[in-house]
């Protein structure tokens, strides 16, 4: 078990260094050009993962592409991950990101907002320089395939909005599939894996295989963040505990324990959640997490995350299986373990 | 057409078996999820049975969404935003694409429209999911040949033909796993799979074009001794493998 | 927005009303679902079957002498974890609530049946039984945590099973004595993996069977990492393995039956392991359902299973047991190869207890008994002489598609409204009589000189029409009819969906034959052997026999025959169809057939069987005389060939007797109990799509629970063992 999740680390840190260089590389020419980049650049030099630039980087390897061959799509999958998060933490109303406060707290809203929507336009030039690095027909085709992941990712977003707005709407775990596949999924797992293997292969794959991947992973993923935002140790995951529960975030949890809650917890419940931010007390939320674990729902939340964890990595034994033995299809196939096991 | 309060059936999560619910590789007996419960012979299964029964079901709603995501990937594209292309898109005819492009992108250049004019085929060819028969004659892009002794054999699929000349009995399978629209194929030598063992192959495998297809033409002789051969079909021009050529001596 | 199945039929807390039609393994296993007391009467369940019995083609009743009388060949086998499972329950269940009622206990009523065969041609000496006995494996058939395999497992046990037939086998001459000079415990990594390969394969010609068993247990390992880039590796090991078994066993086997047995099992293993990984069985998703288009042996044939394997009497058996025949001709051997297999590794490598059961009475006393009892004794109802024959739906493009009504012929009424009793007690036990107790009936007598066939879907004589409204009558539906009956009584479903359409023409049923001997000659007068077996594979036309003598104390002999035996087999479906023109209710049509049936029994006494009793014939002739009658029997007093007029036979011709077959090509064609076409309809039998596509006890109760669980949500889908597997 350790063997992998060290390789997993040792991988995301040397394609997380590449990719915060050339992201800085990148950034640099921008700022150059006007303020507002600077802003921007606030969140991807950062230091964060690089989770989608090392699963795009390395699939591409896998298959036989060259770094450079996917520099470009990991740096653009990068800035659009920071554009999604400025966006996401104005949303959320969050105070704090990757240790330090989040950009809306440095600037306000409206500036806040900017440097977000910069960061889309950002991203788009790197796949436009793919022209010529791979050729017009891939390129041509891994922008369709970003503008497929963005408008997904919009989506998946919207769904999720209404459903705060609304908040006794009957969510279930199928809709709750769905926004994650469309709103998580795309952008953080299958875009990068279908992108890395279009390039590794020069287009050959299927890439349908990816997809089924990519959403495993990505679910698996989701639902282990969400178990952390309740369960996890506060420094090393970097945002609060419990804020999911304060912005009323629907969760496989929450889904589950609304579900199975006797009427009078569930209208409790429910009420709470409806409640702005500010004004949920603590102390509802203290019985709310309690309610939520004596339900079972971390039991359940936890034991789905395992098993599509496991459907990923059976996923992947097709996908890759035309793959030759290599440091890039390791860590790949590590993946699926290394996101249970992160905390 | 129903009365106010007739009964039905609750909506099933599904109706088929899950037949690769053991991913391969992991210990016989364990799915991914915790133990079986310990009741199984005396006790129904009720609400106490629950946790288990909805975290396999959430699982297998799961794959169930994705593949009915896949499916349906086209039809949701078209209904919500303008005409996509999808996975595998039929491309040189789409006009409209570069205006929605241009507007959404920005600055364009003559680049894009020269982009457009290459009629290449879709990246990520589809493999078309698992339909008809099984085996290395899948997707019905080849056919198995199973030749009695002392005659020649033809078989014919869409794009396709084999034609067989052994004088005793063999097995032959060709799959193509690339259609190209100007096909121009060419063999490899067929040898025997275990790494090393030399080459085969007085087995001779021409590959002449028709109009619109390939014809593989396979010759065994008489003195080959039994076992597997196989090798590689490759467009001549990009030197890609397109295909595989097998055949089995009895 | 989905409703979970969990939550169920909505708010009333009036029971909905669900109308069974059937009462075979199928009907009655969604009966006892859908009756239990945990869901606290959510369901008010009615059965309605046709004549006297419950059963269906498992139903048994008692004749002269209270002697069995079978429907046809029943042993369960080890590995029906379903069937045993709800049987054991009922069987527990009863005891607590209602002991009185039914004195045996599971124990009682099942015993392991240990010794098997396949009757097999050897060049040497002619028929011969080829006996084996299956080791006791722990447990009983449904006990809580069974084992569950995945095709990779399968296969390791398959080659380990390889491995360890090959290791007993007495290896002569030098070779014998040449160890493998690298004995490793482990294979090497992947990248050595092919030089060693190589020189294993190199070595093999020196080593011979050496080799191959060495190479067995590399195969072993290697399935179960079955890296897909190794495959064309694994391909190469199995082919020289199977190289050298030919080359080595050939020579050997010449002379040796057992030797020559042993080829053709490994030949068969072989090239099903080599087809599991030459058609990506192993991560296809649709597991063995994936060559369910090719015929069994075809498939391993395409796979290298040479002429004499496929010829076995091994895969004989298989055929034979499973009535694989198309259109019943015996020329036209025809099973989907992928069901098949299912089937075999389950059989083989999943059994627990015993590989095959015996019941130690009949199966109508032992099965349907007791069911019928607790589910009395749960308040069900029970409709007998109830016969369905058409059911009505709403009109094609409605809305919410659903079945609005039921016709049935009534066929007896009770005298004075009371419940029918339809059992009888012999020794104890309550049994299913032969025929009706005419004396509960309205007009009995009338009803039994008429010689009204109540179990026969054609006659329809002296029976009063009764139609069933929805919502008047009942809400939910559980179709658990035979197959044979569907295309009669769905008419209305089959013109409008295609589904239904294209599974009435493609999913078959077949007529079968089975007659059952009690004779005063011990075993070993027959066929000198001492223990009892059950054999199949052999000739037409009664390739199985099976030997239950250790029925004869529970029925009603003064002293029971030293001998009874049941044979059965496939019948070919006559031409003519029954039921239209000159034959309305088909009694001539049936008539005809049992006398056929008649004649092809007594020329296989007068014949074949003595290649299975070798001590049956004196003099060219059959020891008719031997055949045990029942003191009120007037045809006991004749001699010869007449004397089998004494004995019991069926030609199950009638449609709801047909046997269901799982042809090449059909199976995808089955519906589920799950599928919810009609919203208010779930179909239950052993012609449907339930996991094991197969004809047998075991796909008829989990086809039940799938349909308790479409009307009800319990039980749960994982709770059904063997629904989710390969």
């Amino acid at each position: 078990m350790t063997g992998r999740s060290e390789l997993v680390r040792q991988v995301l840190d040397e394609y997380g260094a590449l990719s915060q260089r050339l992201l800085a590389s990148y950034l640099r020419q921008a700022m150059a050009r006007d303020d507002v980049y600077q802003l921007a650049a606030d969140y991807p030099l950062r230091s964060g993962r690089a989770l989608r630039a090392s699963l795009c980087i390395a699939t591409a390897r896998a298959f036989g592409g060259s770094v450079q061959d996917a520099a470009a799509s990991a740096v653009s999958l990068e800035l659009l991950h920071s554009a999604f998060l400025v966006h996401d933490d104005i949303e959320d109303e969050s105070d704090e990101r990757r240790g330090k406060p989040t950009l809306h707290r440095l600037v306000g809203v409206p500036a806040a907002l900017n440097a977000g929507d910069a960061l889309i336009a950002l991203s788009l030039r790197p796949l436009i320089g793919n022209r010529l690095t791979l050729g017009p027909q891939l390129a041509w085709s891994i922008l369709e395939e970003a503008e497929r992941m963005v408008r997904e990712s919009v989506e998946g977003q919207a769904m999720e909005l209404r459903w705060r707005q609304t908040t006794d709407a009957d969510v279930s775990e199928r809709d709750y599939l769905l926004m994650i596949l469309k709103k998580t999924c795309w952008y953080t797992t299958i875009y990068p894996s279908r992108v890395g293997a279009m390039i590794g292969s020069r287009g050959e794959l299927d890439l349908d295989l990816f997809s089924r991947f990519g959403f495993f992973l990505g679910a698996a993923f989701q639902i282990q963040d969400d178990l952390l935002n309740l369960t996890g140790d506060h420094e090393r995951y970097g945002k609060e505990l419990g804020g999911d529960l304060l912005e009323g975030k629907r969760t496989l949890i929450l889904i589950h324990t609304l579900r199975n809650a006797a009427p009078p917890e569930r209208a409790r419940a429910l009420r709470f959640l409806a409640l702005p931010r500010a004004e949920k007390p603590q102390t509802e939320l203290e019985w709310l997490m309690s309610t939520i674990e004596r339900l079972g729902s971390i039991d359940h939340a936890r034991r789905v995350a395992h098993a599509l964890a496991g459907a990923a990595a059976h996923e992947l034994s097709i996908c890759l299986r035309t793959a030759p033995d290599g440091r890039d299809k390791a860590f790949i196939e590590a993946l699926p373990y290394w996101v249970l096991e992160r905390a | 057409m129903s009365a106010p309060h007739r009964r039905t059936r609750p909506h099933p999560d599904r109706t088929e078996p899950r037949r690769t619910w053991w991913p391969e590789g992991s210990q016989s007996a364990k799915p991914p999820t915790e133990p079986a419960p310990k009741d199984a012979a005396s006790q129904a299964s009720g609400p106490a049975d629950r946790p288990r029964q909805t975290a396999y079901d959430t699982v297998n709603g799961a794959y169930q969404l994705i593949d009915e995501y896949l499916r349906q990937g086209q039809r949701m594209a078209e209904s919500i935003w303008l005409p996509s292309e999808g996975e595998h898109a039929q491309r040189p005819e789409a006009a409209h694409v570069p205006n929605r492009l241009l507007r959404a992108m920005g600055d364009m250049t003559m680049a894009w429209l020269e982009m457009l004019q290459q009629s290449a085929p879709a990246p990520g060819a589809r493999n078309p999911a698992p339909a008809g028969t099984a085996g290395p004659f899948s997707a019905g892009k080849s056919s198995p040949v199973a030749t009695p002794r002392d005659s020649g054999a033809v078989a014919a699929h869409a794009g396709l033909t084999v034609c067989v000349q052994a004088s005793r009995p063999v097995e032959v399978s060709v799959e193509l796993t690339r259609q190209l629209e100007h096909p121009n194929l060419v063999a490899t030598e067929l040898r025997p799979p275990a790494p090393g063992a030399g080459p085969s192959s007085e087995i001779t495998v021409d590959v002449s074009q028709l109009e619109a297809s390939s014809r593989v033409d396979i010759v065994v002789p008489e003195a080959l001794s039994p076992g597997s051969y196989s090798g590689l079909l490759l467009d001549a021009e990009t030197e890609r493998p397109c295909g595989t050529v097998y055949v089995r001596v009895i | 927005m989905q409703r979970s199945a969990a939550s169920g039929p909505s708010d009333p807390p009036a029971p909905a009303r669900v109308a069974i039609i059937g009462g075979g393994c199928a009907a009655l296993a969604a009966a006892f679902e859908l009756s239990r007391p945990e869901l606290e009467g959510r369901f008010s369940v009615t059965v309605y079957q046709m004549g006297w019995r419950l059963g269906g083609k498992g139903a048994s009743g008692r004749g002269v002498s209270d002697r069995i009388e079978e429907h046809g060949l029943h042993l369960w086998m080890g590995y029906y974890e379903n069937a045993f499972r709800l049987l054991r329950e009922c069987y527990a269940e009863l005891q607590r609530t209602a002991a009185a009622e039914f004195p045996w206990r599971f124990e009682d009523a099942f015993s392991p049946a240990n010794l098997n065969g396949a009757m097999d041609w050897s060049p040497v000496k002619g028929w011969v039984p080829w006996k084996v006995r299956f080791p006791a494996m722990p447990g009983i058939p449904g006990d809580p945590d069974p084992p569950r395999f995945s095709i990779t497992d399968y296969l390791v046990h398959a080659a380990e099973l390889l491995r360890t037939l090959l290791s007993t086998l007495p290896v002569q001459g030098p070779k014998a004595a040449q160890p493998f000079p690298e004995l490793k415990p482990s294979i090497p990594a992947p990248e050595q993996l092919g030089a060693a390969l190589e020189r294993l394969i190199k070595y093999a010609a020196a080593a011979g069977l050496t080799a191959a068993i060495e190479g067995l247990s590399w195969l072993e390992v290697l399935l179960q990492q079955l890296a897909l880039s190794a495959q064309s590796q694994v391909v190469a090991l199995i082919d020289m393995v199977t190289e050298v078994a030919r080359r080595e066993l050939a020579a050997l086997s010449r002379g040796d039956d057992e030797v020559r047995r042993l080829l053709e099992v490994a030949e068969l293993i072989l090239a099903t392991i080599r087809g599991a990984v030459r058609f990506r069985l192993v991560t296809d998703p649709r597991g063995f359902d994936a060559i369910d288009d090719y015929d069994c042996r075809e498939w391993l044939r395409l796979n290298g299973a040479s002429q004499q394997a496929i010829d076995s009497s091994f895969i004989r058996a298989l055929y034979d047991l499973a009535f694989a025949f198309e259109g019943g001709d015996t020329d036209r051997p025809a099973i989907a190869a992928g069901s098949a297999i299912r089937g075999a590794f389950r059989a083989f490598f999943s059994y627990r207890g015993a590989f095959f059961w015996k019941m130690n009475a009949g199966m109508g006393d032992v099965v349907f008994s007791p069911l019928y009892l607790l589910l009395r004794k749960r308040g069900v109802r029970f409709e007998f002489f109830h016969k369905l024959t058409a059911v009505h739906v709403t009109p094609a493009g409605d809305a919410e598609p659903h079945v609005t009504g039921l016709d049935f012929d009534v066929q007896a009424r009770t005298t004075s409204g009371q419940t029918y009793e339809p059992l009888c007690t012999v020794k104890g036990l309550p049994c299913w009589p032969a025929r009706p107790h005419y004396d509960q009936l309205v007009a009995g007598d009338a009803l039994e000189a008429a010689g009204v066939d109540l179990e026969s879907q054609w006659d329809r004589r002296l029976s009063e029409p009764k139609q069933l409204r929805v919502g008047q009558d009942f809400d939910l539906v559980v179709l658990g009819v035979g197959l044979g009956v569907v295309p009669m009584v769905c008419a209305a479903l089959v013109e409008q969906n295609e589904r239904w359409r294209a599974m009435v023409e493609r999913v078959r049923s077949v007529p079968t034959q089975a007659f059952q001997l009690w004779l005063d000659r011990s075993a070993e007068e027959l066929h000198g052997d001492e223990e009892a077996i059950n054999l199949s594979g052999f000739v037409e036309p009664f390739d199985t026999w099976a030997d239950l003598t250790h029925l004869g104390p529970v029925e009603g002999w003064e002293a029971p025959p030293r001998s009874i035996a049941y044979f059965c087999n496939v019948l070919p479906t006559p031409a003519e169809n029954a039921g239209d023109g000159a034959d309305p209710h088909g009694t001539r049509f049936v008539q005809r057939a049992k006398a056929e049936v008649e004649r092809h029994c007594v020329d296989f006494l007068s014949g074949d069987v003595r290649h299975l009793w070798p001590r049956s014939h004196a003099e060219g002739t059959f020891c008719w005389s031997a055949l045990v009658s029942a003191p009120s029997d007037a045809a006991g007093r004749a001699s010869g060939p007449a004397r089998f007029r004494t004995q019991y036979w069926t030609a199950n011709v009638r449609p709801s007797d047909r046997y269901s077959q799982s042809l090449p090509g059909t199976t995808r064609y089955r519906i589920s109990p799950l599928d919810r076409t009609y919203d208010n309809l779930s179909v239950a039998g052993d012609w449907t799509s339930c996991g094991i596509n197969m004809g047998c006890v075991e796909a008829a109760v989990m086809s039940g629970l799938l349909a308790a669980h479409a009307i009800s949500g319990f039980p749960a889908l994982d709770r059904i063992i063997g629904y989710d597997h390969p």
